[in-house]
């Protein structure tokens, strides 16, 4: 790629400003802020668009310091050539209008972008460039990224046959695995478990206290039935007493009423037995006028009694009337007749004064009524002498509320009960969580089993592809080894590097680490460092090479010699940016081509 | 009057239940989700044990000990005595095991059980002669969680009349360990064992765990229930019979080279419907299978129970093939350098290696 021309509507100090390059080395010199890094960062934010970050980054991201300070767009235009062809690039960096456009200049033509500059034009990325071509103070040290790019080189060199496997990406794979398998959470998991399991550890004592207060509880309630029953005999016997009391209360004031009562139904009854007697001796009197009657009849009726009479009258009024005598038969008849009535009625009579006798034994059971009635009286009595002895201040005394107490000592058991209910949960669970820990830390042994297996594999991977590189990674040692040699001009020739990215260089007669180098060493072996990355690895379009200001630590002749390197390398564009005007000096007398550029 | 029905020339035969380990009030497979449920399962298979013996009409039951998971509470104790009042005039016999054991001012030590229950809760060996039955229990109780003296390898032998039929409760190191050798020669006609939760005849028609009623975790595979065991002047017989509604179900499967997921869970779907799918399920697998397989069951595992996967199935490719055919590039000299090593853990290096490398293949 060749930069042809940048148009900076509004970058950082930039507004509305214009350069324009050549292919080959463009020198561009500025003094202290004059602009330099800004004009870099508009390069490169051209090619890759500009960092936004957010949060607390938001307020130092590039976005934010290459604001355009003097207003105007934040964006700009830049004309290029890749492949021969030649495009214009136009960005709006303005993040509510971002934009981004590319034309091909011939056609006017404009080209879709397929999602990036960079994946449509097939060129590396940002942090390849940077770690790469784009050479800024600071950031000289190769990077991580870099060391990957060389073992993947290395392996793919390494592998041969059709089948070619990256170590490297095993590695990172495998470590991923690991990481999946972090036993972190579950020694969270155990140390939860640990110390709620210690919360569990006072169960046995509490149980036991809830133990002991349940016989005790069960034991109160034993001895309150015990009281209670003692409590109620006593109550019982002291209601006897009352009764005792009470009846004999009754018994002095019927004895006083009764008394007075008595004498008079005394009186009473003594007039009833005398006339009972007196009627007695009528009934004798009657009964033996009647049995005198009787036998008198009977005497009468030995010889002819009522129905005799009344027979043989019949019988003479029959003959009578057979003998045509009429009337006497009839009178016969007759006489006959109030003979039988008269027997009847006498019987009659008698009946009555049976029945007479009968009212005799009424007047008995009237009297015996009587004296019931007296003792119904002593009911009346009794109630009296109750409703006085209510009032008696002896038996209303505070009834002990047995069945208040038993309902306080059962709630407590019930409570109790419950507690222990409650103890028995956390019993199950404590064992479930015993279970459950022991379930992890299995678990946790097999992960660990299997993160030991993966170290084990990666150990190897490691090892074997440092075996590999020291067998092929001679090529990339060679191109650093053959740089350092051109721009040290055969002081360093030879430079080693491992896989891990470690440096030692020989230097008379032994191999020695960077610590021992001078700066402007370190400098130019991390120069040859890129410069070989970029030649041996990068594919894709190449993109400019930037360098900045990196010579500081550099003297003339050291600086002399990189740039002639650099104008042999025959790479399509170089740009050297500076402030020490000497650089110019020193390609004018080495009579390289370069073009100059004044900020 | 003796109850047992007396043979032609005049010996006395005695039919009793043997069981064990019932843990009444454990929740087993909460995780599951069924903790409540399988409680109530294990009440209610000891319930049902308890009418069978009343329908075959028992001499007696002897729980070896463990019948409650935990020292049980008053009202338990209640309601298990009203149980076994009904069963009148079975008589039951009963000892404290390790896990119910009788705690100081516990239930277990201040309750009155019935007539027709005799409980050996003492700490050290005691007997109960049963005139009905003409027979002799022996035991004792634990009264703490674990006792590690071998206490019934000092009972004296036993004389007098009669069948004398020991319950005992343990058979490990801290929990009595158990000469079983020793016990044979005691003079007993039964001894009921308690404690192993697999049903075991240590000696055939004569000592035995009845193991647990219903099982209660997933190493308790097999069948579950109690003996049915006959006593007789002549000998003894032991019936085990199954009552467990649930068991723990080992499933083997080979997969097959290209099985699609959808046929493997049907073929393993079909086996638990087969086998009955109240049951739990631990899945083995092995066979061979391509490299990035990871078997999920989610869909199974929502339907039926399923306590374990174990994934066994072999990567599907031959070590040494690879290695001839990678032997110049770092597949090959992993393969070769690991091959060499004696670290305990290389077979499993190997494995998770070269599928590493092979996820790298560059085409």
């Amino acid at each position: 790629m060749i930069i042809r021309k940048i148009i900076i509507e509004g970058f950082g100090k930039f507004h509305r400003t214009a350069f324009e390059f050549d292919s080959g080395i463009n020198l561009v010199y500025g003094a202290n802020e004059a602009g330099k890094t800004t004009c870099q960062q508009f390069l490169l934010a051209m090619l890759y668009d500009v960092e936004r970050l957010r949060g607390k980054g938001a307020k130092t991201d590039s976005y934010t310091r290459y604001y355009p300070r003097y207003g105007g767009r934040y964006g700009g235009i830049m004309d290029f050539e890749v492949n021969g062809k030649e495009y214009r690039l136009q960005r709006i960096f303005r993040r509510e209008k971002r934009e981004l456009h590319l034309y091909e200049k011939e056609t006017g033509r404009e080209l879709p972008i397929e999602k990036e500059l960079f994946t449509t034009l097939s060129f590396m990325n940002k942090e390849q460039y940077m770690e790469t071509l784009f050479m800024t103070p600071n950031h000289l040290k190769t990077g991580t990224y870099l060391k990957e790019e060389l073992n993947r080189y290395t392996n793919r060199i390494a592998g041969t046959g059709s089948a070619k496997f990256d170590a490297l990406e095993a590695i990172r794979y495998l470590q991923g695995e690991k990481r999946k398998n972090s036993s972190k959470k579950m020694e969270e998991e155990l140390n939860q478990i640990r110390t709620t399991l210690m919360e569990y550890e006072s169960l046995p004592e509490q149980k036991k206290e809830l133990l002991e207060e349940e016989k005790r509880l069960e034991e109160q309630i034993k001895q309150l039935d015990l009281e209670e029953a003692r409590y109620k005999e006593a109550l019982q016997s002291r209601q006897r007493e009352q009764e005792r009391k009470v009846e004999q209360r009754v018994m002095e004031l019927y004895e006083k009423e009764a008394k007075a009562k008595k004498e008079q139904w005394e009186l009473q009854y003594k007039k009833f037995l005398e006339e009972k007697k007196r009627l007695e001796e009528q009934r004798k009197q009657e009964e033996l006028r009647l049995q005198a009657k009787l036998q008198e009849e009977e005497q009468i009726g030995n010889g002819l009694n009522s129905s005799g009479i009344f027979g043989i009258c019949f019988i003479a009024g029959l003959f009578g009337l057979l003998k045509e005598w009429y009337l006497p038969s009839i009178i016969i008849w007759i006489l006959g007749g109030f003979a039988f009535f008269f027997t009847i009625y006498q019987k009659k009579k008698e009946r009555k004064n049976l029945r007479h006798n009968g009212s005799m034994v009424q007047l008995e059971s009237e009297n015996e009524e009587l004296a019931f009635n007296i003792d119904l009286g002593l009911k009346e009595i009794e109630e009296k002498v109750l409703a006085e002895e209510v009032n008696d201040e002896s038996i209303i005394e505070q009834q002990v509320d047995y069945s208040a107490m038993r309902m306080e000592i059962d709630q407590k058991l019930f409570e109790n009960h419950m507690k222990q209910r409650y103890l028995l949960e956390k019993e199950e669970k404590k064992r479930h969580l015993e279970v459950e820990y022991q379930n992890i830390k299995e678990e946790q042994k097999r992960l660990e089993g299997k993160n030991h297996s993966a170290d084990l594999a990666i150990s190897i991977l490691k090892k074997l592809s440092s075996k590999i590189y020291d067998e092929f990674g001679n090529s990339f040692s060679e191109e650093v080894s053959n740089i350092m040699t051109a721009i040290t001009d055969h002081r360093y020739e030879r430079v080693m590097i491992d896989e891990q990215m470690g440096i030692l260089v020989e230097s008379d007669g032994g191999f020695v680490g960077m610590e021992s180098l001078s700066l402007g060493t370190v400098e130019q072996i991390y120069f040859a460092i890129r410069m070989a990355a970029a030649k041996l690895f990068m594919k894709g379009e190449p993109l400019p090479i930037l360098i900045d200001d990196s010579f500081g630590s550099f003297d003339e002749e050291r600086l002399g010699r990189t740039l002639d390197f650099l104008s042999k390398y025959d790479y399509p564009q170089i740009f050297v940016f500076t402030c020490d005007k000497r650089i110019r000096d020193i390609l004018i007398n080495q009579r390289t081509e370069f073009s100059y550029l004044e900020l | 009057m003796i109850s047992p029905s007396v043979y032609l020339y005049g010996g006395i035969s005695m039919k009793l239940i043997h069981m064990a380990d019932v843990h009444l009030n454990r929740m087993p497979e909460e995780r599951e989700g069924i903790g409540s449920i399988r409680k109530q399962e294990i009440q209610d298979t000891f319930d049902q044990v308890l009418i069978q013996a009343k329908k075959e009409k028992v001499d007696c039951i002897l729980i070896a000990g463990d019948l409650y998971d935990h020292p049980p509470m008053m009202e338990e104790l209640k309601e298990l005595n009203a149980r076994f009042k009904k069963l009148s005039p079975i008589t039951i016999v009963l000892i404290a095991g390790n896990h119910d054991f009788v705690e100081e001012n516990g239930s277990y030590e201040r309750f009155e059980f019935a007539e027709n229950v005799i409980f050996l809760k003492s700490k050290t060996l005691q007997s109960h002669y049963v005139e009905s039955l003409n027979t002799t229990f022996w035991g004792f109780s634990y009264h703490q969680k674990e006792i590690r003296e071998s206490l019934y390898d000092r009972i004296e032998p036993v004389k007098g009349e009669g069948y004398h039929i020991l319950l005992a409760h343990g058979g490990d190191e801290t929990h009595i360990p158990i000469d079983y050798e020793n016990l044979k020669w005691l003079g007993f006609d039964y001894i009921a064992l308690g404690h192993i939760h697999k049903q075991e005849q240590i000696v055939e028609d004569f000592m035995g765990y009845s193991g647990s009623l219903e099982p209660l975790d997933r190493t308790e595979k097999g069948e579950h229930g109690y003996y049915l065991v006959d006593i007789s002047e002549e000998g003894q017989r032991m019936t085990f019979v199954p009552a467990a509604k649930r068991s723990y179900e080992v499933i083997e499967v080979e997969v097959e080279e290209d099985e699609t997921l959808f046929d493997l869970t049907g073929r393993i779907e079909d086996e638990m419907i087969e086998r009955g799918r109240q049951n739990f399920y631990e899945i083995h697998m092995t066979g061979y299978t391509s490299l990035s397989k990871k078997f999920s069951f989610e869909a199974l595992e929502k339907k039926y129970y399923i306590i374990d996967i174990l994934d066994e199935t072999m990567k599907d490719y031959d070590e040494n093939e690879l290695y001839e055919e990678n032997k110049e590039n770092i597949l090959g000299m992993f393969i070769e350098e690991i091959r060499s090593l004696s670290d305990p853990y290389k077979e499993e290096a190997m494995t998770m290696g070269i599928e590493a490398l092979l996820h790298t293949k560059v085409k």
